[in-house]
């Protein structure tokens, strides 16, 4: 629960933009807005919420050879507005919280639900035959995988919904695209300083029916240390190499990363994926991630572990993880997904049943049910997640 | 083994995707019809050579019509290159699709697609071909083409008449360069060498898909299919391709069908 502050000075440019930019028929605009419905059943929770996601996109033409885009999202809470991180952790881990920091814990590390005006892109694209250079807020899509992406610092992704769209990143990109789909991608995430500043590059080849990527990245970040009350800078190398193609009709993928960190500290991370679709139209995705720096058994978890996790600073606990997805068409307009994550270390497993049903040209309706399956309380996924679902209606415009 | 797209050239001319018929409808192709001693491959081969176009643009409307009636209107601009073999589609109607956009190279060999709202470009995998292109009852792989002689073996079935127009009969079996199907049965016109009704097979005892192309005008001097209806036999759901706009022989850029465009909005 990424806590987000209006940022309206975001959008005060853009609208200062419009009427000195190009004339009103060269904007296009459109939009969408997401309403939801989620019911939350924790063990001493019973709880609702109903979010709403108002999203509009401009676009305009500035020129033969440069572009604006940028969006607008505006979000609104009621309903459940605020959980304690004590309601999601083991009662073990929830009692060392509660010790350490006396009666004040739950407030200490309450996430609240806070109605947000945020921009997610903001950027100017100039493009020179195969060079474009991006500056401005902007999507980072980096990696292959589908559910994990271990060479992507950029992004956050949700375990059960791995698809949907981003924060932007503030960045400048330059892109050299050669033949039909051989490039160089290079990234300047500016700090304060060069040395504050994080960098990337990415080189991409297509040989054959394969996508082949190596990448080497230098990050600056920010850790949190909740225990400690403080947080801090920090940098690391990533090597790291994709590929996405296909063996015998079968989409196959990897990707992997090896991180040098803080005092010296060697880390890896890798996942391989492969899909199909069978010829009555069911789609099968499977993957696997492993992180070398997760833990083998759960009673390994600690409490600094579930913090870093639940404040961004790892993507997981445990060293060995699967994820399978099964999707078929319905009907024309409706789709059944039935998606799974499985720790398969302490053999926990999150289950997310889902159907999609296409009301009109321009309306999605989505019910999804979590259910949080594991052989105990200490189990990633089997302790205090809570079972629930969400209902979602998407208009778009 | 990795198998190649099926060919349906009339479908790939309404997308712009391939040329149609020759411009002279009086020459080779005439004097060839009226020869019925002519062989499958030879049949098939006149009909690449009547597709071949060095590029198109176009407008396509798409109509999907559910089983219970429901309709979904599409709306996307389309792009080719030398016949075949590069091919773009680009959503702009409705909102809910705008701006996703469909590369295919090698004659549909290999697909990227990009979504606009995560940016994102996704190379699919060959299998992704038997997927329905947005819940219509055209798949990926009926977007493909080229090579009808490269991709079919068969037989000559009789000469008949499909509406109002001579055509040769074929059964036609894939290759293993070919497609997913078991197998197709074609209607060819005698005179223009355009395919005016498949009939798709998997591996049941009837048809299961069925297209029909209509309305054949003469653009830019080539005989130019405007209206397709690919009937779903089994489900019973239906799909109208429309060709809105088309021109032929245009200047597109090599670099118009490559991943880093698919992102140039």
């Amino acid at each position: 629960m990424q806590k987000m502050k209006p940022k309206i000075f975001f959008f005060l440019p853009l609208v200062l933009l419009l009427p000195l930019g190009p004339p009103v028929s060269a904007l296009d605009w459109s939009g969408y807005y997401e309403g939801q419905v989620t019911g939350y059943d924790f063990p001493n929770l019973h709880s609702m919420q109903l979010s709403s996601r108002l999203r509009l996109d401009f676009a305009a033409k500035l020129g033969p050879n440069a572009s604006l885009t940028a969006d607008v999202v505006a979000m609104a809470y009621t309903g459940l507005t605020e959980i304690s991180l004590l309601d999601f952790l083991p009662p073990k881990r929830a009692r060392e919280l509660e010790m350490l920091f006396g009666p004040g814990a739950r407030e200490i590390f309450a996430f609240p639900f806070e109605d947000s005006l945020v921009m997610d892109n903001a950027f100017i694209s100039l493009y020179s035959g195969p060079f474009t250079i991006r500056l401005g807020r902007q999507q980072m899509p980096w990696g292959t995988g589908y559910t994990w992406n271990p060479t992507d610092v950029f992004n956050t992704k949700s375990l059960l919904e791995p698809s949907y769209e981003k924060p932007g990143v503030d960045a400048l990109k330059a892109e050299w695209g050669f033949g039909e789909a051989n490039g160089l991608t290079l990234v300047l995430v500016p700090g304060a300083t060069w040395p504050d500043s994080t960098r990337s590059g990415r080189g991409k080849i297509h040989l054959g029916v394969f996508d082949i990527s190596t990448s080497v990245i230098y990050q600056v970040y920010e850790t949190v240390a909740p225990l400690a009350g403080t947080s801090s800078r920090e940098s690391r190398l990533i090597l790291g190499g994709d590929f996405a193609g296909q063996v015998m009709e079968w989409g196959v993928w990897a990707e992997a990363a090896w991180f040098r960190g803080p005092q010296e500290k060697e880390t890896w991370q890798v996942v391989a994926g492969i899909d199909t679709t069978f010829e009555f139209q069911t789609s099968l995705m499977l993957e696997y991630f492993r992180d070398s720096a997760g833990e083998a058994e759960s009673r390994d978890y600690t409490l600094s572990e579930w913090l870093q996790l639940a404040y961004g600073g790892r993507k997981t606990l445990g060293r060995d993880y699967g994820m399978l997805m099964v999707s078929h068409p319905l009907t024309a307009l409706l789709t059944g997904t039935l998606m799974t994550v499985f720790n398969l270390n302490d053999s926990s497993t999150i289950l997310a049943p889902s159907v999609a049903y296409n009301f009109s040209d321009n309306l999605d309706i989505t019910l999804c049910g979590n259910i949080f399956i594991g052989p105990n309380e200490e189990s990633e996924y089997g302790g205090m997640y809570g079972n629930g679902g969400y209902l979602r209606i998407k208009g778009y415009f | 083994m990795l198998k190649k797209m099926v060919l349906i050239p009339v479908l790939l001319i309404a997308l712009g995707q391939t040329g149609v018929a020759s411009t002279n409808i009086t020459g080779q192709a005439e004097a060839a019809a009226k020869d019925n001693s002519l062989t499958v491959m030879e049949i098939l081969r006149k009909v690449d050579e009547a597709e071949a176009v060095s590029s198109s643009r176009g407008i396509m409307r798409q109509t999907i019509t559910t089983t219970s009636g429901a309709k979904r209107i599409m709306e996307m601009e389309t792009y080719s290159r030398d016949g075949t073999d590069k091919q773009l589609m680009r959503y702009t109607k409705p909102a809910r699709v705008k701006g996703e956009a469909i590369l295919m190279l090698k004659d549909g060999d290999e697909i990227w697609y990009f979504s606009p709202r995560t940016d994102r470009v996704r190379k699919l995998a060959s299998h992704a071909k038997k997927k329905k292109v947005m819940g219509s009852d055209f798949s990926y792989e009926d977007m493909g083409g080229g090579g009808m002689a490269r991709k079919y073996n068969g037989k000559l079935l009789d000469f008949v008449r499909e509406g109002k127009k001579k055509c040769y009969h074929l059964e036609l079996v894939p290759t293993p360069e070919g497609p997913s199907y078991s197998k197709i049965e074609i209607w060819v016109g005698r005179d223009d060498f355009i395919i005016r009704r498949v009939d798709y097979w998997d591996k049941g005892k009837k048809p299961y898909k069925r297209l029909i192309v209509s309305d054949v005008k003469k653009i830019e001097n080539r005989w130019t299919p405007m209206k397709y209806y690919m009937k779903n036999l089994k489900e019973g759901s239906e799909t109208w391709m429309e060709v809105k706009e088309i021109s032929f022989d245009v200047d597109l850029p090599v670099s118009l069908f490559s991943e880093r465009n698919l992102k140039r909005r």
